[in-house]
């Protein structure tokens, strides 16, 4: 009786849940309860409605629709913008939040098209972040007229680390956290071990991975030119615009994976680098100090420092 | 140890070995759902036809061990290039439809980044 009772008090198992919100899937597993995980899916719709430029109601379209002018945001809003400005200057545009006119443009996820190069070349003139200002005092953004925001390269990071925080804060210490692709490892099992995450295999379907990462604590976030990409006339488009030349980009990269604390870095840094190509991307790495693991268009893999011997990666 | 409890320890170890020697049923289970609400969940080892009619149209195949979205009237149509899957999930964005096959047991990771 006493071994029946020991095997049925093993641990509880995690709760799931599913959704439809910035753009993707997102998916959850984590030790905690049902009314915690639905609140942390309110924190996830509340930031869709607030984030996504498709929505005519949210702030980020409020801002849009003002170019020109200074627009007040929530608190929230402003952060994020602050910060997504704060890393386009140290990726010196590799990430850039007013790429936005070119994402809508190219709409590659919507009403897709291909716009001719004399619109592309006359839309870049506007993709410029030293031209988004900010004024903390009032909580206000404004972008100039012509100019567009886009924050859907960070945005994913940036609410995956706002529910970590809300997980913490409440005591869970279990978990993994899935924001279209975008994973965040919450602590160990509670049965015990690392969580280990498959990095997908840019050349396979989307349950296919190339390697395994087991870590704990941290955010895995890959940018990959697989996802979001539509075919026209025999010719692959796919949404990971290249701020100098404003069409998808054609670096020797097909999957950045970053590992960090910081979700919305990593989410960000993982496009910049993505865009930026083996060579220079690899540098920015090592530079802002973010564990990268790259894989260029030749199959090979290359790494920043000490990768492997930090996250145990396994190639399969 | 009496009549009684020789007999229930043979019983046992008769149930032990036919557990090990009887094949398990293969327990792949396909759940789609649309939104919040799961629409099907069954056997990923058959040949069945899904249709979902919502914001766009999905036609979603599952034939002996794998699943697909087989058309879909979405923009970029993602979820069709995505192909076959046979463990993991796949998703149809516009359509808020989201294919998983639960294989726990086979699982080697925990997630998928990418």
């Amino acid at each position: 009786m006493v071994l029946l009772l020991i095997l049925l008090s093993g641990c509880a198992p995690a709760e799931s849940s599913t959704s439809f919100a910035l753009g993707t899937v997102c998916t959850q597993s984590v030790h905690a309860s049902k009314e915690l995980i639905s609140k942390s899916e309110e924190i996830l719709q509340e930031a869709d409605a607030r984030l996504s430029w498709r929505r005519i109601d949210s702030e980020v379209s409020s801002i849009n629709d003002g170019a020109g002018s200074f627009v007040v945001v929530s608190k929230e809003t402003f952060e994020l913008i602050s910060y997504a400005r704060e890393l386009a200057e140290l990726t010196k545009g590799a990430f850039d939040p007013t790429i936005g006119v070119l994402t809508k443009a190219w709409d590659i996820t919507g009403d897709f098209r291909v716009p001719s190069n004399d619109e592309i070349q006359e839309l870049l003139k506007y993709v410029d972040y030293t031209k988004l200002e900010l004024d903390i005092s009032s909580s206000s953004v404004k972008i100039q007229k012509g100019q567009f925001i886009d924050l859907g390269a960070i945005a994913k990071g940036w609410v995956c680390d706002d529910i970590v925080e809300f997980y913490k804060v409440n005591d869970v210490t279990s978990g993994v956290i899935n924001l279209g692709g975008n994973v965040y490892i919450l602590g160990e099992k509670q049965s015990g071990g690392q969580y280990t995450v498959g990095i997908r295999d840019p050349f396979g379907g989307p349950s296919e991975y190339y390697c395994t990462i087991s870590a704990k604590d941290c955010a895995i976030v890959v940018s990959g030119a697989y996802e979001r990409m539509v075919e026209k006339d025999g010719k692959i488009y796919h949404h990971i615009l290249d701020y100098r030349t404003g069409y998808p980009s054609e670096s020797d990269l097909v999957s950045v994976c970053i590992v960090s604390q910081n979700s919305a870095l990593a989410d960000a840094i993982s496009t910049a680098i993505f865009v930026l190509g083996s060579e220079k991307g690899l540098k920015l790495a090592s530079e802002l100090g973010v564990d990268a693991m790259l894989m260029k268009s030749d199959s090979t893999v290359i790494y920043t420092e000490k990768f492997n011997e930090k996250y145990n990666t396994l190639v399969v | 140890m009496n009549r009684a409890d020789v007999i229930l320890c043979g019983i046992l170890i008769i149930v032990s070995l036919l557990a090990l020697l009887i094949p398990i049923a293969d327990g792949d289970i396909v759940t789609v759902k649309h939104g919040k609400n799961i629409i099907y969940s069954g056997s990923l080892f058959q040949s069945k036809v899904i249709e979902i009619d919502g914001d766009y149209y999905n036609k979603i195949e599952i034939n002996n061990g794998r699943v697909r979205y087989a058309y879909a009237t979405c923009p970029g149509h993602e979820c069709v290039n995505s192909g076959w899957i046979s463990r993991g999930s796949t998703a149809c964005v516009p359509a808020s439809t989201i294919v998983t096959v639960s294989n726990d047991s086979k699982a080697k990771v925990d997630e998928i980044a990418g």
